[in-house]
């Protein structure tokens, strides 16, 4: 009996003693922005001076260690530098088993890309477009927050509106204003700029001016017949370059392109006498019919 | 033995061996591998390995394939020597050193079957073997040769373990066979059942008939079941310990080749090749399809086809007789489809093989008895009869002519890429490969057409994507792998089927980003064009480069197989390593006798010295001097008893005459041959006129013509008839009708042409007149001269325009701005309509029918009307989708042709979107197709906008530009009783229009018969889509102007 007391009592000299341990604090701000410096203070009471602390810093897929030296009365410091942390978003500090997170926020915007889904418009109201804008700190994270449209139309009107950025993209739709000419769009936020240009192009053919050059022509099919059209959209103005014109004939259709509001066709002038009728469309305008003299003689 | 006598024994074969080395490596260095079929392929596989040794994936073809799909071994030698050379040096070396051991192969491989000097000849004549020439100059099968060099190297320590028992034979012949295994599975597969077949079937023969040393004469008693108990046993004593060292020998070989390449087993086994029969000349009738006869038979067997009656009469009455039945069978199977048997005998696999390889083996085996005849004819039988009955000198002249032969066939042979391209002209890389590393190109895939094998050496200097490969065991996508074509780049060589895939590649880019085409033949064009790709332009080397708007990018990370790390790890360290496992193997045992060593380890060495096992393992079984041979082969014994017919010699006076009258009389009918072939009759006439015109030899063609033309004046006529058939086809089929006439002198001859083209095929029906002129048949030319050219200006004026983007970096571009700027277009009229009874895929031959299922008939069509309304030109892609009730996607496919692809500002185009293919294909029935969604987007361009083409007339086409139009296309809209849209054709025009010209309308395609509409409903969806309903436009006339 005596043997197994002295055996227990033995074994509950080896236990180490139990020391409740002061609790350890970290000082540190609950957030910061993105590349700005951070100091940590860290406080063991127990600690002596000199004795070794490690500490981690769990930061998005990037993790900082660090082993810190511990100074008179427990306290150590860890400083990291600017432009280390960058990435916005979540970050915890891990000493022993204590925790503590971070918030790490965009900085001012310092980074814009504007986009439009048209690089051209309608002119007269008629054309719409939606612009896009990705708005990011100098360290590419996206910014909540907004940005400042301004938009300069052809005709002098001025188009101006805070834009509402979530998560580094806003977005908007606008409309053309006034006439034919270039849209100039601007768009800021912080030291962040962007520019753009929109061309606002005549609207949908309306009217069709044909013209036969000349309008009566020897039947022998040696000369060439003109035909000319001469294009306008709603608002008389000529149509955009490039517009497809198609006119017909009897039995027969050419098609030819519009240059400042022209389109020009070229082909052979028939060979039966007479009079013959052609005809310009291009969209949903039409012109009117016009007559082509083919005779053995024509009146000077 | 003295190093002196040494060389004396030895000098035949260190002149072959030197010999190989000159010979190969002359022609190699000149640069013969640039034009054979496969070097270019294993190059790319050497360039894998030299980039990332131990990822077994590249991504660079068919969208990503596994590398382990073919045993690594002489690729990764490449690559590594490629580390201090260069690819293609690297090439040489590995095929140089390939050559010479094989020659070395022959010479020990024929040391079983023949004597010493017999197979020092058998390995001369392996210099000079067209066989080998092919495979190395023409056809470039590194493996293959590395493999045979190595094969036969091992062969003999697999004979010797099976005779004498020896560990260390069997150790250095598993070693040997260790590194023929990563070279090429196949060939150590099959190669060993024809080469070591008759070897272990030889030696077990041998065995039976050899009495053991231990064995006591059999008794002469009266034959009785005892006797003959005695008799079997004492045969399976005989045989026994050979059979069991052979099946050692079988087993250790199986996991060799398992274990050595295991990936690829795994592989094989987890990925089974899916792809449909793709055809081989080798498995043609070779009576029918000459070419491939002369490829595949006459240019391999070469001079040895007249020693092959020699071989099998030597092989069949001597102790090589099993050798002489492989060579047989070999030969045999070799002839391809010549005769239904081989198909019958390999069943299946007849359409899975390229069956040269059984030629190609059967001329290594037929060496030695080719060396047994050379030694015959300089030192033994033969010469000795000839000298007997002709004289000396004719033995001279027979042996020399020989080797005339020999050596002028060989090198006809090595050069024969010189003789007759196989490949296209040689193409300089270097702009692609800038082309491709610059502005972000490589962010996309590429194809090759008119490139060949070229294209490999493309692949090997580029980290660009191409959508195709050259490896067609690789391939996993499905629009492959469900037609029987080799390569898309040479798909106009695989007629329709080939150009069927290549139009869904062409007509379907963005599903595999592929962007840009780089083109080196005219042929593909015009598909290219009216798929709606355009040119950007030329580089430096001819190449043309051709771009498609609106595909998106690569995503940034392109899906790979991750092999398991064990896997990677066997698959860089074993290949390579078998050789230094196997010079491990040849050290070792060259100071270590395993026998003996075996014997002394305590407990093994019991086991080792027990009777059992020295007896049926490892003892030497002593083999008595052969008998005869007449002595085991019973039907010799029956051939004596046959009466002897006894030929008087004739005096050497008739002998020579008659052989002079044989080699007249082969002069002769040669002749006859040739002057038949080219006999002049009004069908050949006609074909050598088609000929010529198809191989644009024009100046030539004019010389079968009768007509009152000049020469310069025919010439000018040809040059105003260009258009699809004159300058993007190529001649299919010809076939001829002639009419009776009375004239013997005329003659009316009904020519029926087919054309191909990259559009489809064209049936011209021409009648030709002919009269038989002084100088032969000659066609009737009845035109009036052509005008004279005449200088005449003709101007017009046409916007351009220009899209200048707004390039911040080089890592944005058109990867944002580009795809986001989308244009305004209108759609209407849209419907679905099936025709029953077109063809929509390509339905499968009798030996695929059974696992390739499918609807092969029956065109489902979605057809309408889009309008660009935007104010600047849009190129402009509609995708339709077909769904089921669920959702489920079946098919998915652009407009291909039937459509004008970019669009003037206002401009309409009726648009049909055809599903063909393998998508199609698998809609069993037409009854699953619930809902059709169109998605139709349009990007701003600035190519293919002018309009040249007036329909002057209801049947007469104008060119108003100044510029020749050389395909006239023209889109037309059939309406239904209430001018619904009910079907749009598409007819292209067979003549090109000069400008200022005009050309009557050929007969429009007509309305498919049965033609039918679906009503389903149809959701059609668009970046940026205007309301408004465009009008159904009669005709859409545009072309193609080079």
């Amino acid at each position: 009996m005596t043997r197994l007391c002295l055996w227990i009592i033995g074994l509950l000299l080896l236990i180490p003693p139990v020391r409740a341990d002061a609790p350890l604090t970290i000082v540190m701000p609950t957030s910061i922005v993105a590349g700005e410096p951070l100091s940590i203070i860290i406080t063991q009471p127990t600690a002596q001076a000199g004795d070794k602390l490690t500490i981690t810093l769990l930061h998005g897929f990037s993790r900082h260690d660090a082993q810190l030296t511990i100074g008179t009365g427990g306290i150590t410091n860890w400083h990291i530098p600017a432009d280390e942390l960058i990435h916005a978003g979540e970050a915890l500090l891990l000493v022993g088993d204590v925790r503590q997170s971070l918030t790490i926020l965009p900085n001012t915007p310092a980074q814009t890309d504007l986009i439009t889904t048209a690089n051209s418009l309608t002119a007269y109201g008629e054309g719409k477009a939606m612009l896009i804008t990705l708005v990011r700190d100098a360290f590419g994270n996206p910014i909540i927050g907004r940005a400042s449209l301004n938009v300069l139309f052809p005709n002098f009107t001025r188009l101006t509106m805070s834009l509402p950025i979530r998560d580094g993209l806003g977005w908007t739709y606008f409309s053309s204003v006034g006439g034919v000419g270039r849209t100039r769009i601007r768009l800021s936020a912080g030291v962040g700029e962007s520019a753009l240009e929109i061309r606002q192009n005549p609207s949908h053919p309306a009217l069709i001016e044909l013209d036969i050059v000349p309008e009566c022509l020897f039947a022998d099919g040696r000369d060439p017949l003109q035909l000319v059209a001469s294009v306008y959209d709603g608002y008389h103005h000529p149509v955009a370059d490039g517009t497809q014109v198609i006119f017909r004939w009897l039995g027969g259709e050419g098609s030819a392109l519009t240059l400042d509001g022209t389109a020009r066709l070229s082909i052979p002038a028939p060979t039966r006498t007479g009079v013959h009728y052609y005809s310009a469309m291009s969209g949903e305008a039409q012109s009117n019919t016009t007559p082509l003299i083919i005779a053995e003689r024509c009146a000077p | 033995m003295s190093a002196e006598k040494w060389f004396i024994q030895y000098r035949l074969l260190l002149l072959a061996l030197v010999g190989a080395f000159a010979f190969h490596g002359v022609l190699l260095f000149a640069g013969t591998y640039r034009n054979t079929y496969d070097a270019y392929v294993h190059i790319f596989f050497a360039d894998h390995y030299a980039r990332s040794w131990w990822i077994p994936w590249d991504t660079r073809w068919y969208t990503g394939f596994t590398m382990v799909s073919y045993p690594p071994l002489t690729h990764q030698l490449t690559a590594l020597l490629s580390k201090i050379t260069s690819l293609p040096t690297g090439f040489i070396v590995v095929m140089l050193f390939s050559a010479v051991v094989t020659t070395l192969g022959v010479y020990r491989f024929s040391r079983l079957w023949v004597a010493h000097r017999p197979a020092l000849y058998a390995s001369l004549l392996t210099v000079f073997s067209s066989s080998i020439a092919e495979t190395v100059h023409v056809f470039g099968q590194l493996p293959t040769m590395f493999v045979m060099g190595v094969m036969l190297n091992a062969l003999p320590y697999v004979w010797a373990w099976i005779e004498r028992g020896k560990l260390r034979d069997l150790l250095r012949g598993w070693g040997l066979l260790m590194i023929a295994a990563a070279g090429h599975h196949v060939t150590t597969l099959f190669g060993m059942v024809f080469f070591s077949g008759p070897i272990l079937a030889t030696l077990l023969l041998l065995k039976f008939r050899t009495p053991h040393p231990q064995e006591p004469p059999l008794d002469d008693a009266p034959l009785s079941l005892g006797m003959m108990w005695r008799a079997v046993k004492r045969r399976v004593r005989r045989v026994m310990p050979a059979l069991i060292r052979e099946g050692v020998f079988g087993v250790g070989l199986i996991i060799i080749l398992v274990v050595t390449v295991l990936p690829y087993w795994l592989w094989s086994r987890s990925d089974p090749i899916t792809q449909i029969t793709i055809p081989h000349a080798s498995r043609d009738n070779f009576l029918v399809n000459t070419a491939a006869g002369f490829m595949f038979f006459i240019v391999p067997w070469g001079v040895m086809l007249m020693v092959l009656p020699y071989a099998i009469y030597k092989g069949l009455g001597s102790r090589n007789w099993i050798l002489a039945l492989s060579l047989m069978g070999m030969a045999f199977v070799g002839t391809g489809g010549t005769t239904p048997i081989p198909a019958k005998l390999l069943g299946g696999a007849f359409y899975i093989l390229t069956l040269d390889r059984f030629t190609f083996w059967a001329t290594i085996i037929i060496l030695p008895f080719a060396g047994q005849f050379v030694e015959s004819l300089l030192h033994g039988r033969l010469g000795g009869w000839i000298i007997a009955h002709l004289g000396a000198w004719w033995r001279l002249m027979v042996a020399g002519a020989l080797g005339f032969a020999l050596i002028t066939f060989a090198l006809f042979t090595a050069n024969l890429t010189q003789f007759r391209r196989f490949q296209p002209a040689p193409i300089e890389m270097t702009p692609i490969v800038e082309f491709l590393a610059k502005d972000n190109h490589d962010k996309w895939r590429y194809l090759t057409l008119g490139f060949g094998d070229q294209m490999a050496w493309l692949s090997a200097q580029t980290t660009a994507l191409n959508v195709e490969g050259n490896y067609h065991s690789a391939r996993r996508l499905p629009e492959l792998t469900s037609t029987p074509i080799e390569r898309l780049d040479g798909a106009k060589f695989t007629e329709i089927p080939g150009l069927g895939s290549l139009q869904q590649f062409l007509t379907n880019p963005h599903r595999y980003n592929l962007k840009y085409v780089f083109v080196n033949d005219d042929f593909y064009e015009p598909l290219l064009y009216f798929s709606g790709w355009h040119r950007l332009g030329q580089l430096e080397n001819d190449v043309q480069v051709w771009e498609r708007a609106d595909v998106p990018p690569l995503p940034a990370t392109i899906p790979t197989q991750i092999y398991p790390a064990w896997q990677r790890l066997m698959w860089g360290v074993l290949p390579v390593g078998s050789i230094f496992i196997t010079l491990f193997l040849f050290t070792i045992t060259q100071f270590i006798n395993f026998n003996q060593l075996l014997s002394r380890i305590p407990l093994l060495g019991r086991v080792v010295r027990g009777r059992l096992v020295r007896f049926w393992l490892l003892d030497e079984d002593a083999r008595a001097p052969l008998p005869a041979s007449e002595d085991w082969q019973l039907w010799r014994r029956f051939i004596r008893r046959l009466p002897k017919i006894s030929v008087t010699p004739l005096a050497k006076r008739a002998v020579y005459g008659a052989v002079l009258a044989l080699m007249l009389m082969v002069v002769l009918g040669l002749g006859v041959f040739m002057l038949r072939k080219q006999a002049d009759t009004p069908q050949s006439t006609l074909l050598a006129y088609y000929d010529a015109l198809d191989f644009k030899r024009f100046t030539e063609s004019y010389t079968y013509l009768e007509t009152a033309l000049t020469r310069e004046e025919y010439l000018r006529w040809l040059s105003l008839r260009g258009g699809i058939l004159a300058s993007f086809a190529k001649l299919e089929n010809l076939s001829f009708l002639q009419e009776t006439t009375s004239n013997p002198n005329d003659a009316v001859v009904h020519v029926s042409a087919e054309w191909l083209t990259a559009l489809g095929s064209y049936t011209v029906q021409d009648r030709y007149e002919l009269v038989n002129s002084s100088s032969g048949w000659r066609i009737r030319l009845d035109v009036s001269p052509p005008p004279p050219p005449r200088e005449t200006v003709i101007s017009t004026t046409a916007p351009d325009f220009y899209f200048d983007l707004p390039l911040n970096t080089l890592e944005e571009t058109a990867l944002t701005r580009g795809v986001l700027d989308r244009s305004l277009l209108a759609i209407g009229a849209v419907r679905v309509m099936v025709a029953p009874t077109l063809p929509i895929g390509f339905a499968p031959e009798s030996y695929d029918a059974k696992r390739v299922k499918g609807r092969f008939e029956g065109l489902i069509s979605v057809i309408g009307v889009v309008q660009n309304r935007d104010s600047y030109p849009a190129q402009v892609t509609i995708s339709a989708i077909l769904r089921d009730a669920d959702g489920v996607r079946l098919a998915e496919t652009n407009v291909m042709d039937v459509m004008l692809h970019q669009l003037l500002p206002q401009e309409i185009t009726p648009f049909r979107i055809d599903f063909s293919g393998a998508d199609a294909v698998q809609i069993l029935e037409i009854e699953q197709i619930a809902q059709v969604e169109l998605v139709v987007r349009g990007v701003p361009t600035a190519y293919h906008i002018d309009r040249p083409l007036v329909l002057l007339t209801a049947d007469t086409l104008y060119n108003a530009s100044a510029q020749s139009v050389d395909i006239p296309h023209i889109l037309a809209t059939h309406t239904d009783a209430d001018g619904g849209l009910w079907w749009v054709s598409s007819t292209y025009l067979q003549m090109a229009i000069a400008p200022d010209d005009t050309a009557p309308i050929s007969p429009l395609s007509a309305v498919p018969a049965d033609l039918y509409a679906l009503d389903l409903p149809i959701t059609i969806t668009a970046p940026r889509l205007d309301e408004h309903i465009p009008t159904i436009p009669s005709f859409v006339v545009h072309g193609y102007s080079r």
